[in-house]
């Protein structure tokens, strides 16, 4: 067999290999985005709960190491010491998940009872003053169109294209060039304009929002689901660690280190990146509601809310929280005061992406930016807001399962050599 | 499969060595999961394409298990008889016990049905005629305008920008002014308020009366009983009679199809389900009667009205595991929400974790003795699960029966590597 022969086969080979290991790979893709899809509430329904059980990860070990603490003082005492010895089955993880769930639920309930009208209050003020600016600007575009460009060119264009039926009268009548907007064409409009932005803006807020989980509708289904996962996150607090154990048993003897590796590593990289994202949003949240407060900015409490919800979102939040505040400064308040807060947060900001962010986050993450916004933006158009809020951690365990995998092929790839040069040391 | 296919010659003529695979590790594994993505999609394509078959298999498994018990202590009573010293064969004695267990059954249901019906259909009536009513004490008088389907936040600005308007005429400068800002503070807040609110109860009151008339209308398709739900009935019926009268025997049957090899673990499962099944349906029943009772008990102290029919769904839901109490709880705790007392919720709660605990530590090893092989973690995910591929009867019946599978499949794989393991410790130790 001569050299070039063999060459070529292996040759052929490698490319086989490589073609069939990309195939598979895009099929099992392929294959769980059309499972993804097809229960898509239920998988939304798992990120929700996946989310709220990794926020409440950490008071829930708190309290469960505290109850311990008491128990062990308690179980001294004369009658209920005896009680407790006596109940082996009650356990101490349980009874702190649900002093944390009470709390966490109670909390909320109150939270919004207390915060809700201000937030409606200051949200109702602001979106009546953007109107009013709204109005002023369109005011002065079609006065200012008027002078300079031609008499009636936006009336032309508004009656070409969105109008309602109910208005088309009113601007159809003057179509002829050369005659200057009316006051009540003017209204009409100003109130397509309005209605038109109010429309999308309501898509995009509805589109955030995945449809099966909303239950403003108060629909049966709607309600089953929020049970469900209500459930689903309790028995996830209450029993997560052995679930760990049950599922690693369900593998291969062979394959049980690497799926424990791995269900270790994602557990961990959801924990400390949830952690680490609430935190910092609601550190950050309070911090430039103090900002906003110490400059007099306008609707400081709901602004600092739409920070803080904003910085939930990894690398992208920041941005869109100071865009926000930034905006109603400018509009409400002379340029020098954006300039101060601005800076302010930009302090804040350098403060906490390199000191704040690496302890609280921890390294466990080192992705790259480009990829953390790639799989931002991919995340958001499989799954929406949910997908963003995942997106992060998501990214870092594929990057978990590609490096074990290259490493694995690496080994292969090792022994098959090594074997190789033992069996040319046999024929020579 | 890496021996079928060619190797480098020069490898080929050395035994000793190690052949390349020729798959990569990632194939494999895609392998693997792209097999397991097949089973699931031909599954689903299956049960999606024959969902009424299933649902009707599925509920008449529950149904023979729920008549089980009765059947067996019927059969024992039956074998006893004796007619000239000669006992009857067993195939008649069961049969005989099926018939009046069939009979015992459904008599009781009808007279059940004669006697609790009356005072529950009047009271469904008077729920159905109240309901809307409790919720509508909640809106303001003004609702013919909230109810047509506007949107809350374009409604909102609108009507302020209209204030705003209105303000703008009467003088230049009164936006800006802190006066009138903090008029308008007054006036958005109580425009903002109250829309929101109203919209969403007039939704809730539409989807209710929505639901009424579709409740409505299922009640007339059963009420007419037209041929496919009589077929599919009668069928259920005669499947449960033989799964009555010849469980044992299909068990046998069903072993004696797979080979040899593989007969004794089947046979292993198959028992396993068996054990698994009955002790959820008899639970779920006994626990969905006593819990049923004490909330009618409950109810009655507290005075609510519809009692009957709330503590009659909270024990009908309770059958569902897990996820059952809590759907039943909602209308009690809706309808004592709206009551004079609506502290009277936190007895209800109480009342409730008293009973579980109860349940848990007492009731439960005293008459069952026996835990579920099933998580509720399983249980809830595979009730969505059938949520989505079968709706809300769909899912009820389904989603049990799915989950005890998948915990007996998952149990026995476990214990399956688990022995493996030991052969490998003992071949290692070898």
């Amino acid at each position: 067999m001569n050299r070039s022969g063999s060459h070529s086969t292996s040759n052929l080979q490698k490319t086989t290999r490589i073609m069939l290991t990309a195939a598979t790979t895009l099929l099992v893709l392929i294959g769980l985005g059309m499972l993804v899809t097809y229960f898509y509430s239920m998988t939304a329904l798992l990120g929700m709960v996946v989310i709220v059980t990794y926020i409440l990860l950490g008071p829930v070990n708190l309290m469960e190491k505290g109850i311990n603490f008491l128990s062990s003082l308690t179980t001294r005492l004369p009658i209920y010491g005896d009680l407790v010895r006596r109940s082996p089955e009650a356990n101490p993880r349980v009874l702190a998940v649900m002093i944390v769930y009470t709390a966490f639920f109670l909390g909320i309930t109150l939270g919004s009872i207390e915060f809700i009208p201000v937030l409606t209050h200051q949200i109702g003020e602001m979106s009546q003053k953007v109107g009013v600016q709204l109005l002023d600007a369109s005011d002065q575009a079609i006065s200012w169109a008027d002078k300079n460009i031609g008499q009636g060119t936006i009336r032309n264009i508004f009656a070409q294209n969105i109008l309602e039926a109910e208005h088309e009268g009113v601007l159809k009548k003057h179509t002829a060039k050369g005659k200057p907007v009316t006051a009540e064409e003017r209204q009409v409009i100003q109130k397509t304009v309005i209605e038109n932005a109010l429309l999308q803006l309501e898509n995009f807020l509805s589109s955030l929002v995945p449809n099966s989980i909303s239950l403003v509708g108060g629909t049966l289904s709607g309600f089953i689901y929020f049970l469900a996962g209500l459930l689903l996150s309790y028995y996830f607090l209450a029993d997560g660690h052995r679930i760990k154990e049950q599922l690693v048993l369900f593998f291969p003897v062979k394959a049980r280190d690497t799926s424990a590796y791995l269900l270790d590593s994602f557990h961990q990289v959801m924990f400390a990146f949830i952690k680490g994202q609430v935190l910092l949003g609601l550190l950050t949240g309070t911090y430039m509601f103090v900002i906003y407060s110490i400059f007099h900015v306008p609707y400081a409490f709901l602004l600092g809310c739409i920070f803080a919800l904003a910085e939930l979102l990894p690398v992208v939040g920041t941005w869109i929280g100071i865009t926000v505040g930034l905006t109603v400064i400018l509009l409400n308040m002379p340029p020098i005061t954006a300039a101060e807060v601005w800076l302010c947060s930009y302090c804040y900001q350098t403060i906490k992406d390199n000191i704040l962010a690496p302890k609280v986050v921890g390294d466990v993450m080192g992705l790259h930016p480009l990829v953390i916004i790639l799989s931002l933006l991919i995340c958001a158009q499989v799954a929406g807001l949910l997908g963003v809020l995942l997106a992060l951690p998501l990214a870092s365990a594929v990057n978990v399962i590609i490096r074990l995998l290259l490493d694995m092929e690496a080994q292969e790839k090792h022994e098959l050599e090594q074997g190789q040069k033992e069996g040319e040391m046999h024929v020579g | 499969m890496s021996d079928n296919l060619p190797h480098p010659p020069h490898l080929n003529s050395h035994p000793t060595l190690p052949k390349p695979g020729v798959l990569s590790t990632t194939s494999k594994i895609n392998l693997v999961i792209l097999c397991i993505l097949l089973f699931l999609f031909a599954a689903l394509m299956l049960v999606d394409y024959l969902t009424s078959i299933v649902c009707m298999i599925a509920a008449s498994l529950i149904l023979t298990y729920i008549l089980l018990s009765a059947v067996n202590l019927f059969e024992h009573w039956i074998l006893k008889i004796k007619i000239r010293d000669v006992n009857l064969s067993h195939s008649l004695a069961r049969a005989i016990a099926v018939i009046l267990v069939y009979l015992t059954f459904f008599g009781t249901a009808t007279i059940a049905v004669f006697r609790v019906a009356p005072p529950l259909a009047t009271q469904v009536r008077e729920f159905a005629h109240e309901l809307p009513d409790y919720l509508s004490q909640f809106t303001p008088p003004q609702n013919g305008k909230t109810a047509n389907n506007k949107e809350p936040l374009a409604e909102l600005v609108q009507e302020s920008l209209k204030k705003s308007r209105v303000e703008k005429k009467e003088g230049p400068l009164t936006v800006t002014t802190q006066n009138s800002t903090t008029q308008k503070i007054s006036v958005v807040g109580s425009q903002t308020k109250t829309p929101l609110y109203k919209l969403a109860i007039a939704q809730i009151i539409a989807n209710y009366k929505n639901y009424a008339s579709k409740l409505g209308s299922l009640i007339l398709d059963i009420g007419s009983a037209t041929l496919s739900s009589l077929v599919y009935g009668l069928t259920t019926l005669v499947l449960v009679f033989y799964l009555l009268h010849d469980g044992k025997e299909l068990q046998k049957g069903m072993v004696s199809m797979l080979p040899a090899r593989h007969e004794a673990g089947f046979e292993h499962f198959l028992i396993r389900l068996h054990v698994q099944f009955h002790t959820i349906v008899k639970g779920q029943l006994l626990m969905s009667l006593l819990s049923g009772g004490l909330m009618y008990i409950l109810l009655l102290l507290l005075g609510l009205k519809f009692a009957l029919l709330l503590s009659v769904f909270f024990g009908l839901t309770s059958i569902l595991p897990v996820i059952g109490p809590w759907i039943g709880l909602i209308p009690i705790i809706t309808l004592l929400a709206f009551s004079s007392h609506p502290l009277d919720i936190v007895q209800v709660l109480i009342a409730c974790g008293l009973f579980y605990i109860l349940k848990t530590y007492w009731i439960w090893p005293k008459l069952i003795r026996r835990k579920y092989d099933i998580h509720p973690i399983l249980f809830t995910l595979s009730f969505v699960a059938c949520l989505k591929l079968a709706g809300l009867t769909g899912s009820i019946l389904l989603s049990f029966p799915l989950a005890s599978v998948l915990g007996v499949v998952a149990a026995s794989v476990k214990e399956r590597h688990v022995s493996e393991e030991k052969i490998h410790f003992t071949q290692d130790s070898i």
